[in-house]
């Protein structure tokens, strides 16, 4: 018997996909927000939301990500935004061949956010690199504190956490602080922010950073973006 | 015969069972439709953010064994790649 040392990613061929999805984000002046959530944690909230803050500083798009029908597609389009909708059949996340195909098919002509709503999981999108400039996990009060403890991958790539439903934190007695300490042992306390969708808490702040993040990466190549 | 040596983190969501099930399928009717895959499961590993103290441990949030310090996730944990390729040379 002959022993070969191979040493290979076997999810390579994704990696090197995503590698050119973010050479093509950057020359279209695209920043892209891999949005990954438990289902119903309020992810197409959320967006709708940033949207609606930031809509006279950028250009968006969405590409929904659900293993089957267009509800959430049809939410976005109905309120004019550029909106792709990926059914994924029985797979359980998003990967960068899909968002491939479905970001070519937006126009970029000015800077855009755009955003990835992957598919409702705490567990398979977490291995899958897209091409995105920022991961974002977002929590709600209604799922409980414990995820960080349960779901450590998803929250190991997190840019940012969101804790959205903040309306229904009594309610759901939501412990923040041993929320906050599961992310903490998962990896360097990323920013925290807490929303609540339906009473519109917390967005201005959520919203502020995001814009910041897209200065950080877009500033540069187009000058003005945001009127200072 | 040929055996794959396959390396998997635990703080990922593969599991061994539904690789080696796919394997099954796209390997039928090919050269390794009969090959062996043989699973390398790493423990976690976190570092203590009070001394440093680096241990495998089970559980996120676990205390730091040495000074009951908080932990966080280090860098084991994460792998999924093939480590190894073993094939029949023709040698004994
Ligand atoms: N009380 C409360 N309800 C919310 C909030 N945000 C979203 N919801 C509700 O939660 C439900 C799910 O919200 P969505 O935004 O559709 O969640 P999602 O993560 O996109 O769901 P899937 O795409 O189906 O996985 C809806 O009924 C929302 O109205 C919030 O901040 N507070
Ligand atoms: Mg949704
Ligand atoms: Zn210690």
């Amino acid at each position: 018997m002959g022993r070969i040392e191979i040493r290979r990613n076997i999810l390579e061929a994704n990696e090197n996909l995503a590698r050119r999805n973010r050479d093509f984000f950057a020359s279209n002046d695209v920043l892209v927000v891999n949005v990954m959530a438990a289902p119903g944690a309020g992810k197409t909230s959320t967006i709708l939301k940033t949207i609606e803050s930031l809509a006279d500083q950028y250009a968006f798009a969405v590409i929904e990500g659900d293993m089957a029908s267009r509800i959430d597609a049809d939410v976005m389009a109905e309120r004019g935004i550029p909106v792709e909708q990926i059914n994924t059949g029985n797979m359980c996340h998003l990967d960068a061949n899909m968002i491939r195909e479905a970001a070519g098919k937006f126009t970029y002509d000015r800077p855009t956010i755009l955003f990835i709503e992957n598919v409702g999981n705490l567990v398979c999108p977490s291995e899958f690199s897209l091409g995105e400039d920022l991961n974002i996990v977002i929590a709600s009060t209604t799922e409980g504190h414990d995820k960080p403890y349960k779901y450590p991958s998803i929250y190991l790539r997190a840019d940012a956490v969101l804790i959205n439903k903040i309306d229904l934190l009594e309610a759901m007695e939501f412990d923040r602080k041993m929320f906050c300490d599961g992310v903490a042992a998962v990896k360097p306390m990323p920013p925290l922010f807490e929303i609540s969708c339906r009473n519109g808490s917390g967005l201005d702040d959520w919203a502020c950073w995001l814009a910041s993040e897209c200065e950080r990466k877009l500033g540069g190549t187009r000058g003005k973006l945001a009127e200072g | 015969m040929t055996a794959i040596t396959i390396v998997v983190g635990d703080l990922t969501s593969i599991v061994d069972e539904s690789v080696q099930f796919y394997f099954n399928i796209m390997t039928k009717g090919t050269i390794l439709e009969d090959a062996i895959l043989r699973f390398k499961r790493i423990a976690p590993e976190f570092v203590c953010t009070d001394c440093g103290h680096l241990f495998t441990g089970r559980s996120i949030g676990i205390r730091c064994p040495d000074c009951g310090g908080k932990s966080i996730v280090a860098d084991k944990g994460q792998e999924f790649y093939i480590e190894s390729v073993e094939v029949d040379d023709g040698a004994d």
